[in-house]
């Protein structure tokens, strides 16, 4: 697992200066954010695992962690997906492209995408939860032939919340990926696919599943992993073999400041990714 | 050899000579209140503080985790402009840093504190000023007060942290003992302040720490406390507590070894420039784990109660192997409620 990667010469609790290069629209809360250092060598060294995150400052507004949209094999720029729902994330949504930002890190550890080749992949997401997981899974189809079946299940709120439609429907298209989708309301009924929360979706793979061989990425809410982890559990699969990102206040990012305290662990150094086995034994986890 | 005698009344011509070279910070009072802070001359020391045995009110980690700083400046359109070592730099006056009178558990909790900022990733801000500064301990040969349990959490004799152990071996004289080259440095800087060790003297240090040895009892046994605490996680004892707690926080803004921070953007009224602030947090406090949204991961005063004794007995002996208490008894002290963290304790291990 790699550590925070970019050269820290002004230490690592001062954000390096970053420049937005590229703003896409995804929804009406959720844009996709491409950031870039400003010190152009420092891009070279900005390297990351899937699932890590960063802490991302607007400058006389506050600092928040995002985690990394991006593939780490995209090497130069990388992306952010971020809802706007507090302070920060509401000015951010205000920026421009040029504008700069601070950026520290990559921090944590990220989803054990390296260290499960050959396995099947399974990826689970709702909501905002698909940013982390598209990290991991753009890794895996870009390197296809490392792995086994790649399944993807994602479940949004509603059909306008839908991130990346485009790219989705690509996927649905493509025989060497099971990506399937839904939405829990369709209140206009305008969407055309499964309506329902996310465990809905499960039937669709249960027969392609082999327990033994199946590693399991999941982020999203909360409340969506009480039920995903009845659903995988069902299938088979064993509790080392899952992986959920939890996610939590955070100040520091480094285990300084305590804010992301779960239990004996923090967030921001044990995690934000566990396996459900050590979930299990994590107090105040889920 | 190393380690020198230096007569208890030139104690202040050793701060004079001190505050030549280095600023001195050292036990005042501070409105009757007995505190460290900045001193110019020997005669602003209350040396009764330190034989007399009172704690300061906070403990040293407020020389490098103040209650606020300046992490960073930053240009809102340009970005960061000051990075944190030149305004640290400056808030020491370029100089290095003594701070005199530590006592032993406290020595301890900077040892905490700073295995704790130099681990996994190392935080500039903080070694930055722990890095420049030179610890000179007055060693505690008994219990300083009703609350101090430091024996309980073996605090009483740490083997690093401190620069220079003076320990009193008579009533006029105190044995210097260098525990580091910073500390080597102080007694090889200021020869005509230090003579050497007589053989009386050696023999005296011997009894003095025989003494020390004797009067220090530990209360309850804290072998096993990480497991105690952790099976006590649904416990009804933290409801008793959590009922008598304020959640003002005094506890843990006199902590040794409390060092959770929050920060804050503080901008200028032209809003042209800006910089963060490090700001002591306390994880008594509500907003301690709210996000966006309205979500708090510590909802209830139970949760934020608990997690508190989870954090120090729990995470931290497991992550770095040392509790994140010293035994000061500042936290009973400085409690409005009458809460006792042994009390706590020891109603987890079943011993009360």
């Amino acid at each position: 697992m790699r550590n925070a990667a970019i050269a820290h010469n002004v230490g690592v609790c001062t954000p390096n200066n970053a420049k937005i290069i590229k703003i896409t629209e995804l929804t009406h809360n959720t844009k996709l954010f491409e950031i870039q250092l400003e010190d152009e060598h420092s891009n070279n060294f900005f390297d990351y695992s899937p699932g890590q995150f960063v802490l991302i400052t607007v400058f006389g507004v506050g600092e928040i962690p995002i985690g990394l949209t991006s593939t780490p094999i995209k090497r130069g720029s990388f992306e952010l997906g971020i809802r706007k729902v507090g302070n920060v994330t509401n000015k951010i949504h205000q920026m421009n492209v040029g504008d700069i930002v601070g950026i520290r890190g990559p921090f944590g550890k990220g989803f054990p995408i390296e260290e499960n080749k050959h396995k099947d992949l399974l990826y689970v997401c709702g909501g905002t939860g698909y940013f982390p997981i598209r990290s991991t899974f753009l890794y895996a189809i870009a390197r296809r032939e490392d792995y086994g079946k790649i399944m993807f299940l994602y479940g949004d709120r509603c059909p306008t919340d839908v991130l990346f439609p485009d790219e989705n429907d690509d996927y649905k298209k493509r025989e060497d990926i099971l990506f399937h989708q839904s939405v829990d309301r369709d209140d206009d009924k305008c969407w055309e696919g499964n309506v329902g929360v996310v465990t809905t979706l499960f039937p669709n793979i249960a027969k392609e599943i082999d327990p033994v061989n199946t590693v399991v990425f999941v982020a999203g809410p909360a409340i969506m992993y009480r039920y995903v982890i009845i659903e995988l559990e069902k299938l088979g699969i064993k509790n080392e073999n899952i992986y959920l990102s939890l996610e939590r206040k955070m100040k520091c990012g480094i285990g300084k400041c305590c804010h992301c305290g779960i239990g004996d662990k923090f967030a921001c150094l044990d995690g934000p990714v566990f396996s459900l086995d050590q979930i299990r034994g994590l107090l105040e986890a889920l | 050899m190393l380690s020198k005698i230096i007569s208890r009344q030139d104690l202040p011509k050793l701060i004079d000579a001190l505050t030549n070279d280095f600023l001195v910070i050292a036990p005042t009072y501070d409105k009757k209140v007995p505190t460290f802070s900045e001193v110019e001359s020997s005669s602003e020391v209350e040396f009764d503080i330190l034989f007399n045995e009172k704690l300061p009110m906070l403990p040293p980690k407020k020389v490098f985790l103040p209650a606020k700083q300046t992490v960073f400046k930053y240009n809102l359109i340009k970005g960061v402009t000051d990075s944190c070592d030149e305004i640290s730099d400056a808030v020491t006056h370029n100089k290095n840093v003594v701070i005199f009178g530590v006592s032993p558990c406290d020595v301890s909790g900077v040892g905490v504190l700073e295995r704790i900022f130099r681990d996994n990733y190392s935080d500039d801000v903080f070694l930055r000023l722990h890095d420049k500064t030179t610890i000179i301990s007055v060693n505690c040969l008994d219990h300083c007060y009703e609350n101090c349990f430091c024996e309980t959490m073996s605090s009483n004799d740490p083997k690093s942290g401190y620069d220079v152990m003076l320990t009193e071996i008579s009533k006029s004289k105190l044995i210097a003992v260098p525990n580091s080259d910073k500390g080597k440095k102080i007694l090889r800087d200021y020869p005509e302040l230090f003579s050497q060790i007589s053989e009386k003297d050696s023999e005296a240090y011997i009894d003095a720490l025989n003494l020390k040895n004797k009067n220090f009892k530990t209360e309850f046994l804290v072998e096993g406390l990480a497991s105690h605490v952790e099976d006590s996680f649904e416990s009804e004892i933290w409801k008793e507590f959590t009922e008598k707690c304020l959640f003002c926080g005094s506890c843990t803004f006199v902590c040794p070894t409390c060092y959770c921070y929050t920060v804050k953007e503080i901008v200028s009224v032209d809003l042209k420039d800006g910089e963060r602030q490090r700001e002591w947090d306390s994880c008594y406090f509500p907003e301690f784990a709210l996000v966006a949204g309205d979500h708090n991961f510590r909802e209830t005063k139970e949760q934020r109660f608990r997690y508190r004794y989870l954090h120090k007995f729990v995470d931290l002996p497991r992550r770095y192997n040392f509790e994140g208490c010293v035994g000061c008894g500042r936290c009973v002290t400085y409690c409005p409620a009458n809460i006792d963290v042994r009390d706590v304790l020891k109603k987890i291990i079943g011993v009360m």
